[in-house]
C-alpha cells in the first residue's frame, strides 16, 4: 500500500474531482468565521483531497473572488437562503467560481454541484442547485454590472476596501488589483554557491521558465508554479522560496566588518539565512523569535545547511534572553495585518476586523520601543512590515519618533518604491514582489540629553 | 489465486522478508504482501511510520473486526499505481499472526496500521482496493492503466 495524501502529481484527473461540499465548507468557515485558509487546508488528519492541488486552487481562487460572486448569487437567488442552509451558498459560490476561472467543462461544474448537495445531506436542493448555476450560465451576460458596489465588483469587503481607499486614494485599484491575482513563485538565488544567470539556465534545461526579478538582484520568478521539492537546487540550498519584496530588506541592513546583527521575530528564517548568505564572513548574526516558532527557522538553516544563534525568546521582554551585547544592526519584521500578501492569503480579506490595526499599531511600537534599547549607538533598525496601511507603517514610526530625540529616521537607499514621510512603501504587484513597509531609525552616535 | 499459508520458519522466509522490505521502502510504499512479487504466501510487511525504521511482519495474518465503526481513506497501491481511492473499512482491528521466528502474537489495530493491514490481506485474498469500486469506475481506472502503458503487476486477479 501506498502512504495515503500523497496524490501522485501526474494524475491531475480534473473528472475525478468529488470534493465540492467539502471545499464549500471550508470557503465557509473562511468568509463567516475568519478562520485561516492555511490552517484548514494542512491540518494533519484530514482528508487527503484537501493538498490536492485543484481542491487548494478551488478554496483559494474561491476566497479570492467570493465578494463578487457572492452579488451574482444576490440576484440569482431572489431571497438569501436560510441561515442553517448557508453552506448551500456556498456550493454554489465555489460552483460559480469553477465555470468562471477553471478549466472544468460547464455541464461537469453543474453535475458535481449537484451531486455535491447529497453529502451536505441536503438532497431536497438538487433542483434549487441546478437551477440557480443554470441560471447563472444564461444570465450572467446580463446582470446590470453598473448596479454592483465598487467593493464587490474588485471582490473586497467593504470595510477593507474603503480603508484602503482612504490610504491609497490614487493608488487603490492597483492594490486591490493586485491583491486579487495569483501570486507568483519567486526564488532568491544563493549567490555564495552558484550564480543568478546559472541558476536561470539550470532551471530552463528542467523545463521551468523563469525570469529575473527587476528589483533584487538575486531574485527570479518562476511563469508557473511548480512544488518546491523539485525545483534543483533546492534541497542542496542553491535557492530559496522568497518573494521579490522581502529579498529587499536584508540588502538594506548594509553590514561592514565586524558588526553584531539581529534578525527580530526571524521565523520562517527567510530573512535569517539571506543575512547570512550575505554578511556572515564579516558578522554575528542572532536570530530570535518566540519558541515555538524557532523550529520553523531550524529546518530553514539545516536546508541551506547554514549556522546561526537560534535564541528562543519573547522580544519584549529581553531580559530573558539578551546577552547583554548590543547589536548594531537589527532587522524588526514585525507582525503585521498582512494587507500587502492578500494575494497570498486570500483569507485576509476576511480575518480583520477594523479593531484589529490598532491592535497592530500598539504591538508594533512596543517592539520598536524593545528593540531600540539593544542598539548600540551609531547603528538602525530596520522596520518592515508586509502591510500597506499607514496605521502599521508611518503612523507606527511617527509615534516612536515623538518619544525620543534619539532617534533619526534615514532614507531607504537600496530599495524602489513609493517615499512616504517616513519609509520607503512598495505595493503588491510592484516588479513581482509583495506589498511591503521599509523604515531606517538610526540612533545618533551621541544622544541627546544625555 | 489464493496464497499458501508458511509453514515452516526457515531462511527461505528470511531472504522473502528481506526482499519484500526492500522492494516496499524502494517503492516507497507503506506495506506490501508477498504476491505482490509474485511469492503466492501469506506474508506481509509493513512500515507505516514513515521514517523506514519500524518494520513489521505478519506470517498468515487473521483479521478480526472489533465492530467500532467504519473509515474511509484514500487508498493507494504499488499495483495500481498513482490512483487513489477512497475505501471504507473497519476503523478498529485485531490482528492475529505469527511473527518471523513462528510466535504467535496478536496486535490490537487502529489508524493507519489498521487500513494497511486489511489492504495487504486482501493482497493476499486475491483482492485489490480497486475491487471496492463499482464496475464502471474500475474499468475506468483498468482503461487509463493500459493507456498509461503502466499494466497492473502481479496481483491484479
Amino acid at each position: 500500500m501506498i502512504k495515503p495524501y500523497k496524490r501522485s502529481t501526474t494524475d491531475s484527473d480534473k473528472g475525478a474531482f468529488h470534493s465540492m461540499a467539502e471545499v464549500a465548507e471550508v470557503v465557509q468557515r473562511v468568509v463567516e468565521h475568519g478562520e485561516s485558509l492555511d490552517r484548514l487546508l494542512v491540518q494533519p488528519g484530514l482528508s487527503g483531497q484537501r493538498s490536492q492541488p485543484a481542491f487548494r486552487e478551488t478554496a483559494y481562487g474561491t476566497c479570492r473572488h467570493f465578494p463578487h460572486i457572492d452579488w451574482h448569487l444576490g440576484m440569482l437567488l431572489g431571497r438569501p437562503l436560510r441561515q442553517k442552509d448557508r453552506i448551500l451558498h456556498f456550493l454554489l459560490a465555489v460552483g460559480i467560481y469553477q465555470i468562471e476561472h477553471m478549466h472544468i467543462p460547464d455541464y461537469a461544474v453543474l453535475n458535481e454541484s449537484v451531486e455535491a448537495t447529497s453529502s451536505l445531506g441536503r438532497n431536497w436542493a438538487r433542483k434549487l442547485v441546478n437551477g440557480v448555476l443554470r441560471s447563472y450560465l444564461r444570465d450572467r451576460n446580463h446582470h446590470d454590472l453598473s448596479e454592483m458596489p465598487e467593493h464587490q465588483a474588485h471582490a473586497f469587503p467593504e470595510l477593507l476596501f474603503d480603508r484602503i481607499k482612504s490610504d491609497w486614494p490614487e493608488h487603490h485599484l492597483e492594490i486591490v488589483k493586485a491583491s486579487n491575482t495569483r501570486p507568483p513563485l519567486t526564488l532568491r538565488v544563493n549567490l555564495e554557491k552558484t550564480s543568478r544567470n546559472k541558476a536561470i539556465q539550470t532551471l530552463r534545461e528542467n523545463a521551468m521558465a523563469c525570469v529575473a526579478t527587476r528589483d533584487s538582484p538575486a531574485g527570479l520568478t518562476l511563469s508557473s508554479p511548480v512544488p518546491v521539492k523539485k525545483i534543483p537546487g533546492f534541497s542542496q540550498g542553491e535557492v530559496s522560496v522568497q518573494d521579490e519584496s522581502a529579498q529587499l530588506a536584508s540588502l538594506e541592513m548594509e553590514c561592514g566588518e565586524n558588526l553584531n546583527v539581529l534578525d527580530a521575530c526571524a521565523a520562517p528564517g527567510g530573512k535569517t539565512t539571506h543575512l547570512i548568505e550575505l554578511f556572515r564572513e564579516n558578522c554575528t548574526i542572532t536570530a530570535v523569535d518566540l519558541d515555538s516558532r524557532c523550529m520553523l527557522i531550524d529546518q530553514n538553516l539545516a536546508r541551506l545547511g547554514l549556522q546561526a544563534n537560534i535564541v528562543a525568546g519573547d522580544l519584549l521582554k529581553p531580559e530573558t534572553w539578551w546577552d547583554g551585547n548590543p547589536y548594531d544592526r537589527i532587522l524588526l519584521d514585525v507582525p503585521c495585518s498582512g494587507s500587502g500578501i492578500i494575494r497570498r492569503h486570500p483569507d485576509i480579506k476576511y480575518r480583520r476586523k477594523p479593531e484589529d490595526l490598532d491592535k497592530f499599531h500598539m504591538l508594533q511600537t512596543s517592539m520598536l520601543v524593545a528593540v531600540w534599547e539593544l542598539l548600540r549607538p551609531g547603528g538602525f533598525v530596520l522596520y518592515v512590515t508586509c502591510s500597506i496601511f499607514h496605521r502599521e507603517n508611518d503612523d507606527v514610526i511617527a509615534s516612536f519618533v515623538s518619544r525620543g530625540g534619539d532617534r533619526e529616521v534615514q532614507s531607504i537607499s537600496k530599495i524602489p518604491g513609493i517615499a512616504t514621510r517616513f519609509g520607503m512603501q512598495r505595493l503588491p504587484g510592484f516588479g513581482e514582489g509583495d506589498g511591503f513597509y521599509y523604515c531606517k531609525i538610526r540612533k545618533p552616535l551621541r544622544t541627546a540629553g544625555e | 489465486m489464493p496464497c499458501d499459508p508458511i509453514i515452516e520458519f526457515d531462511r527461505t522466509l528470511q531472504s522473502l522478508v528481506k526482499d519484500m522490505a526492500d522492494t516496499m521502502y524502494d517503492a516507497p510504499g507503506i506495506g506490501l504482501a508477498a504476491i505482490q512479487i509474485n511469492v503466492h504466501k501469506r506474508v506481509i510487511v509493513m512500515d507505516v511510520s514513515g521514517s523506514g525504521n519500524q518494520l513489521q511482519v505478519f506470517v498468515n495474518p487473521e483479521i478480526i473486526d472489533l465492530n467500532q465503526g467504519t473509515r474511509e481513506v484514500e487508498e493507494g497501491c504499488l499495483s495500481v499505481p498513482g490512483f487513489f481511492v477512497p475505501v471504507k473499512r473497519p476503523e478498529k482491528v485485531l490482528i492475529k499472526a505469527q511473527d518471523i521466528q513462528g510466535n504467535h502474537f496478536e496486535l490490537e489495530a487502529d489508524e493507519m496500521t489498521a487500513v494497511c493491514i486489511q489492504h495487504e490481506v486482501d493482497h493476499l485474498d486475491g483482492k485489490v482496493f480497486v475491487d471496492y469500486l463499482s464496475r464502471m469506475k474500475r474499468e475506468r481506472i483498468r482503461n487509463k492503466l493500459i493507456k498509461a502503458q503502466a499494466e497492473p503487476v502481479a496481483c491484479v486477479a
